[in-house]
């Protein structure tokens, strides 16, 4: 097994008629991802990337039956398309850039209401190495086995996946939750999930300055999580009150900074990296 | 994006919250105008910078209507906390009788909007939080405002009835505004009345799309490089060191930054060109780190799906035409990477494929 994803996954690709879109169905089908539509408004009856496209996702589930759907618009229809996922009963991994907050915060109420899951937004995405992609994340650098990956970042957490593969150490499952202050499934659930699944073995959290997720996560980790996790923070030199690229990477005031995390981490007994390629060095310890 | 105490104030006031009586002055000339327009005797003077703490560092004098203009000038052009003092906000002084703390904010745990109130208003809601938090009531406001609801969880409180509606008040501002942070302290009792005696919002930057009235507000946050990066796309934060950061992906960047201090260097900034790359990018961004004079530039591009003998050649040739005279670190993963970093060690430029061989690198040459 591994979380969330796996070779029976049937996807809905959202936006699959732009730019992103069509690239990245190419890519998730070449992964070996099971792409079975596309959804643009009006564009219904198309083709591309070799799957029939549809005005809705409704339309879509009804010829295809589908778990998950993988939203590539622009940040002003983020919403709609969400939520016209998530009424069908989707899954939905948003990987749009630039939500506004409460956008984000109706997506995921709406999810909660629904009891489905949401990645994202602003997020890479999920992979089940060997069995499933959903995102941009580039496939060819992860490999199958037994380490659970949840991460706020993106081209982080492909450097850490580098390092870990490099050191033959596979993964589960790769989560990219997302960069911004409200995302769906976040470091609590994944952690969940892993300690659920049978094939993770050993945990890697990947946060950042911003917000208190690490602190709870590293909280639940010291109650709830028997499985060994090792952590890695992002943003020890950044500055108060700028906000770090993402959205949610903002310190204010005396909460979010890396010591705090760092701290929490210690104080839960969760061991923390200083560097990326410290990871396997401690997983494998 | 933060709001100066005024322009919150104005906000609050066109959603019907009642603020104290003040006018803006930019100058003395301006304050000795205006100030027949307060009809109080004695007047606050309040610094309106985007800085925390505002009192305690000098940023608030309490004076005679008479003396407003000359505290005005005294105040203007002072600052407080690195931030210069452009204008002031002449109030009429209330008369307090109790203070209370009343926001609304984006819970990121909790994912909803989250009213915080506590009997103690006046005092930062942090040192609160720390010092007793079991003062501050949070009640979380899913979708819609049920004040019902919202007054039978305040109702240990004197005035719940009219601070429930204006907590009604802030939530249709921060919806209809896309606020993040709605927050009155104090909201004051004065005569009878809650009068907001201090506002702080924050607009999400993400919605400025949908909030154009916010955006060129957003500009004065920034510094020239940080709009030119702004303009291109670019995420771009400078500070205070002096090797230059460039890569891809904010998490990246950011560990890129962290490792460069680990070996003993000080970034000079934090520039993102967001999670592809390619070369024009990678252009824009040298140009705007070079702004800043750095001894050198580590460029940190975790590509994937990035071609980087694209990128190598563009740099290179930028490299050529540009006269680049500070060291040049590039750590290039990606496709067609062997080709890439042949074309750049072809031209001088050093690459590394480990994280740690380029900050030691960088930290060296720039020594």
């Amino acid at each position: 097994m591994s979380v969330l994803v796996d070779e029976n996954t049937r996807v809905i690709v959202q936006g699959i008629t732009g730019k992103q879109g069509s690239f990245h169905a190419k890519l998730m089908k070449e992964y070996g991802t099971n792409v079975v539509a596309g959804v643009t408004p009006r564009k219904g009856g198309q083709e591309a990337e070799g799957v029939p496209v549809y005005n809705s996702v409704k339309e879509a589930v009804e010829a295809h039956k589908a778990g998950w759907s993988v939203i590539f618009v622009p940040a002003k229809f983020a919403k709609t398309a969400a939520l016209d996922s998530l009424e069908a009963g989707l899954n939905t991994v948003v990987i749009t850039e630039g939500v506004p907050v409460h956008d984000e915060i109706e997506i995921v109420g709406k999810a909660k209401e629904k009891n489905l899951h949401v990645i994202g937004p602003n997020c890479p995405g999920v992979i089940s190495p060997g069995k499933c992609k959903i995102g941009i994340m580039p496939g060819h650098i992860f490999k199958k086995g037994s380490v659970g990956v949840v991460s706020r970042s993106g081209t982080l957490t492909y450097e850490i996946i580098n390092e870990l593969t490099k050191n033959n150490l596979g993964q589960s499952t790769a989560i990219g939750m997302g960069g911004d202050p409200v995302v769906g499934v976040d470091f609590l659930k994944a952690l969940e999930l892993f300690e659920q699944d049978d094939e993770t073995k050993q945990i890697v959290l990947i946060g950042e300055i911003g917000g208190d997720l690490e602190e709870r996560a590293a909280k639940f980790i010291q109650e709830k999580i028997s499985k060994k996790t090792v952590a890695y923070i992002a943003g020890r030199t950044a500055p108060k009150g700028k906000r770090m690229g993402h959205a949610g990477a903002v310190i204010s005031g005396e909460s979010g900074t890396a010591e705090t995390k760092l701290k929490a981490f210690a104080d839960a007994g969760v061991e923390t990296a200083a560097l990326p390629s410290e990871i396997p060095k401690l997983l494998k310890k | 994006m933060k709001l100066k105490e005024f322009e919150g104030k104005q906000l609050l006031a066109s959603f019907e919250v009642s603020t104290s009586k003040g006018l803006v002055a930019n100058t003395a000339e301006e304050a000795q105008a205006k100030i027949t327009q307060i009809e109080c005797a004695e007047v606050a003077v309040k610094a309106q910078v985007l800085a925390g703490g505002r009192g305690k560092a000098g940023g608030i004098k309490l004076v005679k209507k008479s003396e407003a203009p000359e505290t005005t000038r005294q105040m203007l052009g002072r600052e407080i906390k690195g931030k210069k003092i452009e204008q002031v906000l002449i109030e009429e002084k209330l008369e307090i009788e109790k203070e209370y703390y009343l926001s609304l904010t984006v819970n990121r745990s909790e994912k909803n909007v989250t009213l915080l109130f506590s009997e103690e208003g006046g005092v930062e809601i942090e040192e609160l939080a720390k010092n007793s938090p079991e003062k501050i009531k949070k009640i979380g406001i899913e979708r819609e405002f049920n004040a019902r609801e919202v007054e039978r969880k305040l109702s240990t409180s004197k005035h719940a009835r009219e601070i429930t509606e204006i907590a009604g008040k802030m939530f249709k501002l921060m919806k209809a505004k896309d606020a993040e942070l709605v927050e009155i302290n104090p909201l004051a009792i004065s005569r009878g009345k809650l009068v907001a005696a201090d506002a702080k919002i924050i607009i999400d930057d993400n919605a400025l799309y949908r909030q154009p009235e916010f955006a060129p507000l957003k500009q004065r946050e920034l510094s020239e490089s940080e709009k030119k990066a702004k303009q291109s796309d670019l995420n771009y934060v400078e500070l205070d060191g002096d090797i230059a950061i460039i890569g891809n992906g904010a998490g990246l960047v950011m560990a890129t930054l962290d490792i460069v201090q680990h070996f003993g260097g000080k970034p000079a900034n934090f520039l993102d060109v967001g999670g592809g790359a390619n070369f024009e990018q990678v252009q824009k961004a040298v140009e705007i780190v070079l702004e800043k004079n750095p001894k050198g530039i580590w460029i940190n591009v975790f590509g994937g799906i990035t071609r980087c003998d694209d990128v190598a050649r563009g740099l290179a040739n930028y490299k050529k035409e540009k006269q680049i005279k500070v060291p040049i670190v590039v750590r290039l993963i990606g496709t067609n990477e062997a080709e890439g970093k042949k074309i750049l060690e072809e031209n001088g430029i050093s690459t590394q494929d480990s994280m740690e061989e380029c900050a030691k690198k960088i930290v060296e040459l720039t020594r």
